[in-house]
């Protein structure tokens, strides 16, 4: 997947995944399919060692991506390229990108 | 707008209460207020209850109606407040309003939460229901701490807060909450070593760095400054801010601030004709450590990203600038969701009183900050002394 079909806001230019139905930046109701470059940068991250009762027993990584426009992407971290755990060096700033999205829910990897 | 007061305050201890059923709790803390304010049942014109997670967590929903009941309120107008974890703050709003608008005279404002008797599961997953549940994050597994967490990583990065500037504040919390009979984790202190060497939750953020799965409850009663009962020991209610955030963390601008914080404060000290330099004693929202370290940025106690530095050196120790959380805050003193709000008030009002357990030396102006979900609801509160303000 080179680019990410996204919405944005004809009147601002906002970008927003998953589709809905204003505009958050400025509230304009008129949004267009778009599509932008599956290129992000790491924002935030973190391992989950309590999980919710629906994920007993599992530990994950959950990570928020930045990708053009400001748009942020939350999903699970699932895998890191080179191999190793995704723990390993991880830091804000690593380039990642969108492995997969069903639904809502979103998969990011290391790029 | 009428001038409200505070005329009484109750609490029960919080932590584990596995006997009591919630009602009781709600019942025990509004009892307390009302001797607290010498008023009866009968004088109480409105009624609200903050409280997150009944229906989840113990089976129970309409939980405003139970309590007013077995409280044995009039046939009066009670509501039940969910707004998370900012839910007693809101009903707090609430009552407030209620009194100042004229429409009553006399409010009790109450918060409650029963969640020990859940499995750990089961509450983290009853907690993440503070979110969208529809998100993106929420199909990814975030978790409360893992929200949390995720502030945390990205403030670290920014700023170069540190493990042990979000250790401090739990050590802090939990050294005063040895004065607070009520507390949690009263007769428990902890230390620097023990906070870093606790197990992880959501990486950075370990066991000490969040605050615990409690039951307890607390309650206020507000009252017409010109229909104050004889011998009232009241405080006043400068103003009561309340502001909408993002419910996502995907709509975060920026997740080393919460935009809510920052525009119910604005319109706080706006309001009240004040700033943070007035402040006296401060309640905040430390549902996890690194909420402690952004809420005193967004409230404009520090410069953005000073925030761990600043706790770390004792701006915010009982005996510093702006003392934070002498109560032991939502990390020593527990966290029963709904209860939250009113607890911080419980605190403020008796700062301000003068006969709080920690007290701070000529405290006059109080500030309540409570947090709900991912900063998607904020209120921000401001008490004095009668008339000093």
């Amino acid at each position: 997947m080179d680019q990410i079909p996204v919405l944005a806001c004809s009147a601002c230019g906002a970008v927003h995944l998953p589709p809905r139905r204003r505009c958050r930046s400025c509230g304009g109701d008129s949004l267009q399919e778009h599509a932008i470059d599956n290129a992000g940068e790491l924002y935030a991250f973190t391992v989950i060692r309590v999980p919710p009762a629906r994920y007993a027993g599992q530990e994950y990584t959950v990570a928020a991506a930045r990708f053009a426009g400001g748009l942020v992407i939350t999903g699970r971290l699932v895998e890191e390229k080179d191999g190793g755990t995704p723990l390993s060096g991880l830091e804000p700033g690593r380039a990642v990108r969108l492995a997969s999205r069903d639904g809502r829910a979103c998969r990011l990897q290391l790029a | 707008m009428r001038k409200v007061c505070i005329v009484g305050v109750g609490a029960t201890r919080f932590g584990s209460h596995p006997e009591t059923p919630l009602k009781d709790l709600a019942v025990d803390a509004c009892t307390a207020a009302l001797a607290d304010a010498g008023m009866g049942p009968d004088q109480i014109d409105a009624f609200y209850l903050g409280n997150y997670g009944a229906g989840m967590l113990v089976g129970q929903a309409f939980t405003a109606s139970v309590v007013a009941n077995e409280l044995g309120l009039r046939s009066i107008p009670v509501t039940r407040i969910e707004d998370a974890c900012a839910s007693g703050g809101v009903a707090l709003r609430h009552g407030w309003l209620m009194v100042a608008s004229g429409q009553a005279d006399a409010v009790l404002v109450a918060g409650v939460e029963k969640m020990t008797s859940a499995p750990t599961e089961a509450v983290t997953q009853a907690l993440a229901a503070a979110t969208d549940v529809e998100s993106p994050e929420a199909h990814a597994g975030l978790t409360f701490p893992g929200f949390f967490a995720m502030v945390a990583c990205r403030h670290m990065h920014e700023y170069g807060t540190r493990p042990e500037h979000l250790a401090a504040v739990a050590v802090k919390n939990r050294r005063n909450a040895q004065a607070n009979p009520r507390a949690q984790f009263f007769g428990k202190p902890a230390t620097l070593d023990q906070v870093l060497a606790s197990r992880l939750i959501a990486d950075p953020l370990r066991l000490f760095d969040c605050s615990p799965i409690s039951d307890g409850a607390a309650a206020a009663v507000l009252c017409a400054a010109d229909r104050l009962p004889e011998g009232a020991r009241a405080v006043d209610i400068l103003t009561i801010a309340h502001a909408l955030g993002p419910a996502n963390l995907s709509d975060m601008p920026d997740l080393t601030s919460f935009p809510a914080t920052r525009e119910a404060a604005r319109q706080a000290y706006e309001a009240a004709g004040l700033g943070p330099e007035d402040i006296d004693v401060l309640e905040v929202h430390d549902c996890f450590s690194i909420a402690e370290v952004v809420a005193l940025e967004d409230l404009g106690f520090v410069p953005k990203g000073e925030g761990g530095p600043a706790v770390a050196e004792g701006l915010t120790a009982l005996d510093g600038r702006f003392p934070v959380n002498p109560s032991g805050g939502l990390l020593s003193k527990g966290h029963p969701i709904g209860a939250t709000g009113l607890a911080q008030c419980f605190e403020i009002v008796r700062q301000l009183r003068g006969e709080a357990d920690n007290q701070v030396t000529g405290a006059r102006i109080g500030l309540m900050h409570n947090l709900g979900g991912t900063g998607g609801t904020v209120t921000v509160s401001l008490l004095a002394r009668r008339g000093v303000a």
